[in-house]
């Protein structure tokens, strides 16, 4: 027994030491020059923070959203319209909760798709002028969904036709262009995208992972226009 | 059991204690606290500079034992530093908890002991904690090196065993203040193991006389480690009073916590049962096993006596120490270690006991089955814990841990400092109050230019920064003066809790380009 307890404490003093040395290489540094020695405060050192686990509802952006005026004769138009997605296999949840109507941030009321890049696209049935589209990825705690963008188009494939109404992928991940949109934090009002009349009877909206986890989430999806007539 | 079993068995638990303790150790980022522990640590290993701070970041003896981990692997300095260097030091002590519960089979059983090394290899639990960059797979190795040492000298009243209990004692306190929790359980389990096999018909075995050569070397050997390590090995002679001092700290901050209350079952949700989000995790096969353990620490067994006095002693230890961490209304996740290892070693003691007890070949081959799926079930949560969702907030491990997305922070400022004439030497402010500042110190350790403040107002024109790290209130009130001027960006730095970094459009454009 004791044989055996040597042997492992020997084993165990073994593999703590046989750790491979690292070789250090220092910085070059240009003899013209000398560093500029910079006074900048410390980090303060503190305890462990508060573990979140409740859902944060607070809007961190602070105010409230104002009106925003439509033609008159705007209507809803996605109610119920069928939702296709990049990933018709959800993680949780099913693509239809998109035009359902229920909002809440609760479970149950959100849909999941993969990791990375996905998108869903809305069937309005119809070409329409669009006006106001508003999104809820996910509200129960603040996070920030990435590579935000919405599109329109009469073409159900996006290979013509396309109208791009909003796009926050600033380093084009998504591959529809540089998007000038800012990131925004998700907030139980969601958000609000101005197509501008944008006409097309498909809408797409894409995203790519959040800060919270690389899956991709929509409460609900709805989408106001007048028909053309 | 024959000594090929015990062998073999042994050797698997080491093998499967090193593989789930030394892997992918970087895999999950870096807590809060472990940056917190990891900046102060460079300050000893660039400058030798370490002043034990009574009111937070506990004991000496993880920055004293990290230099030979930094110095092993030739890092010199704080940008140098990376998570394995500073991971394996917990996963070092981790692994030796394995390897030191076979130190109890001599006294115990071979049989327990090896079951114990292998338990405590597979605990998701244990290991979650040695891949940790904190002091408690320290403190649960220090504390059972103590519960192991105090056995051993009431077995063989020797010098040499009673130094080993004075240097446990003595690394115990100098890792954390809850040391004083489990001397007192050591002390107590002891007396009381004593004092029932006086009382009963129990066979000697435990032999307490008072041999104070033997007291005054434990004791010595004790205070010398401790004075030692809290002196900065001599450098700041106020350590060793402000060790005592501490305590007021931490008697306020355990009895009343401002941040980490929970209720009194806490513990047992977290280890044996809990709940999220689709996962279940358990270790309930400790607790079903311990359970028996108990029940032979306890009742008189006449096979069992030889042995029975040792198991009380844990049972005794075990109970102090879960009663004592469950009534402070402080928890947290890693305070659970240096009870658990007593819930292993009670767990050993019941699996050895359902295996051994049997007289069919068939029961004994059932226990063995019992035992092996149980195994299974706690590596399988153990991959599932430390390898597949280390950071997931799914898992109960996870305590206010650093979210992954945090390292597409740590490497976007790396791809915009690549391309900044400045480099490395480019000016980043961080504006954010200090819960919401770390890793951040850590993670741009390599950076040369970083101020942090807690508030807009703290930092005062921020036009001359490169880069700007902001948390959500302070970046509402920057990006109002920004304007468009800035490309802004949002990372997860905690579950709920995001950080906002603002970019000047010259610096995007050219990162944009480069791309």
């Amino acid at each position: 027994m004791k044989k055996n307890l040597l042997m492992l404490a020997s084993l165990f003093l073994f593999g703590a030491a046989a750790i491979a040395p690292l070789a250090a290489s220092a910085p070059s540094q240009d003899p013209a020059k000398e560093e500029l020695k910079l006074q900048l405060p410390k980090p303060m050192f503190i305890g462990t923070p508060r573990n979140i686990k409740t859902p944060n509802l607070e809007v961190i952006t602070g105010k409230p959203r104002g009106p925003f005026y439509v033609p008159k004769g705007t209507t809803l138009l996605s109610a119920k319209k069928p939702v296709l997605s990049s990933d018709m296999q959800p993680v949780i949840g099913e693509v239809s909760f998109l035009t359902d109507g229920e909002k809440s941030g609760e479970d149950g009321y959100f849909v999941e798709l993969g990791p990375g890049s996905q998108w869903v696209q809305v069937d309005l049935g119809a070409s329409a002028a669009l006006q106001a589209i508003l999104v809820w990825h996910y509200h129960g705690q603040a996070r920030v969904y990435r590579d935000v963008a919405v599109q329109v188009s009469d073409d159900k494939d996006f290979l013509k036709g396309v109208t791009t109404v909003f796009n926050n992928d600033h380093d084009n991940t998504l591959g529809v262009g540089l998007g000038r949109d800012k990131e925004y934090i998700e907030t139980n009002e969601g958000r609000l995208v101005d197509p501008k009349g944008a006409k097309g009877r498909y809408v797409r909206l894409w995203s790519g992972g959040n800060t919270s986890n690389d899956m991709n989430h929509y409460v609900e999806v709805e989408v106001y226009g007048t028909p053309i007539k | 059991m024959t000594k090929t079993a015990y062998r073999g068995i042994s050797l698997a638990a080491v093998a499967v204690g090193f593989l789930f303790r030394f892997t992918q150790l970087p895999l999950r980022p870096m807590h809060h606290d472990e940056a917190n522990q990891a900046v102060k640590f460079g300050a000893l290993l660039e400058e030798g500079r370490y002043v034990y701070d009574k009111t937070d970041h506990h004991g000496p003896s993880l920055y004293y034992l990290t230099l030979a981990a930094a110095h092993a692997r030739g890092q010199t300095t704080l940008a140098e530093l990376d998570e394995t260097t500073l991971r394996l030091v917990p996963a070092v002590f981790g692994l030796g908890l394995v390897i030191l519960c076979l130190f109890l089979g001599t006294s115990l059983h071979p049989g327990a002991a090896a079951l114990a090394a292998l338990l405590a290899a597979f605990s998701p639990v244990m290991t979650y904690f040695s891949r940790f960059y904190i002091h408690e797979s320290l403190f649960a190795f220090f504390a059972l090196a103590l519960l192991v040492a105090v056995w051993r000298y009431s077995e063989r009243l020797t010098s040499r065993t009673i130094f080993a209990v004075g240097l446990s004692a003595g690394l115990l306190f100098a890792t954390k203040e809850t040391s004083v929790i489990v001397l007192a359980a050591v002390a107590a389990a002891i007396v009381l193991a004593h004092l029932l096999q006086k009382k009963t018909v129990w066979t000697p075995g435990v032999r307490l006389k008072t041999n104070w050569e033997h007291v005054a070397l434990g004791l010595l050997t004790f205070a010398a480690v401790a004075v030692v390590l809290f002196s900065s090995l001599g450098k700041n002679l106020n350590g060793p009073a402000d060790a005592i001092l501490a305590f007021k700290t931490y008697v306020a901050k355990g009895t009343s916590p401002a941040a980490h209350a929970h209720p009194w079952s806490y513990y047992f949700g977290l280890l044996f049962f809990s709940k999220s989000g689709g996962l279940v995790w358990t270790e309930g096969v400790v607790f079903l096993l311990a359970l028996v353990g108990i029940g032979t620490a306890v009742a008189r067994r006449s096979e069992w006596e030889a042995r029975q006095r040792l198991s009380f002693y844990i049972f005794i230890y075990t109970a102090l120490t879960t009663l004592a961490f469950f009534i402070l209304p402080y928890k947290t996740p890693w305070n659970a270690l240096a009870f658990y290892t007593g819930w292993i070693l009670l767990a050993a003691i019941g699996g050895a006991f359902l295996v051994r007890a049997p007289k069919r070949k068939g029961l004994k081959a059932l226990s063995l089955a019992v035992l092996a799926a149980g195994l299974v079930q706690l590596g399988l949560q153990n991959y599932r814990a430390n390898v597949r969702y280390p950071a997931d907030p799914r898992n109960p491990y996870v305590y206010a841990q650093t979210s992954p997305d945090f390292l597409k922070l740590a490497k976007r400022v790396d791809s915009l400092a690549a391309v900044h004439p400045a480099k490395k030497g480019l000016i980043i402010k961080v504006i954010a109050g200090p819960y919401d500042q770390w890793p951040l110190p850590w993670s741009l350790r390599g950076y040369k230019n970083v101020g942090y403040w807690a508030t807009v107002a703290d930092a005062g024109p921020v036009g001359d920064a490169a880069l700007v790290i902001a948390s959500a209130e302070n970046a509402a009130r920057l990006q109002a003066s920004f304007g468009d001027r800035y490309q802004v960006e949002h990372f997860g730095l905690r579950e709920g809790v995001l950080l906002t970094l603002f970019i000047p459009a010259t610096l995007w454009n050219r990162f944009i380009l480069s791309r």
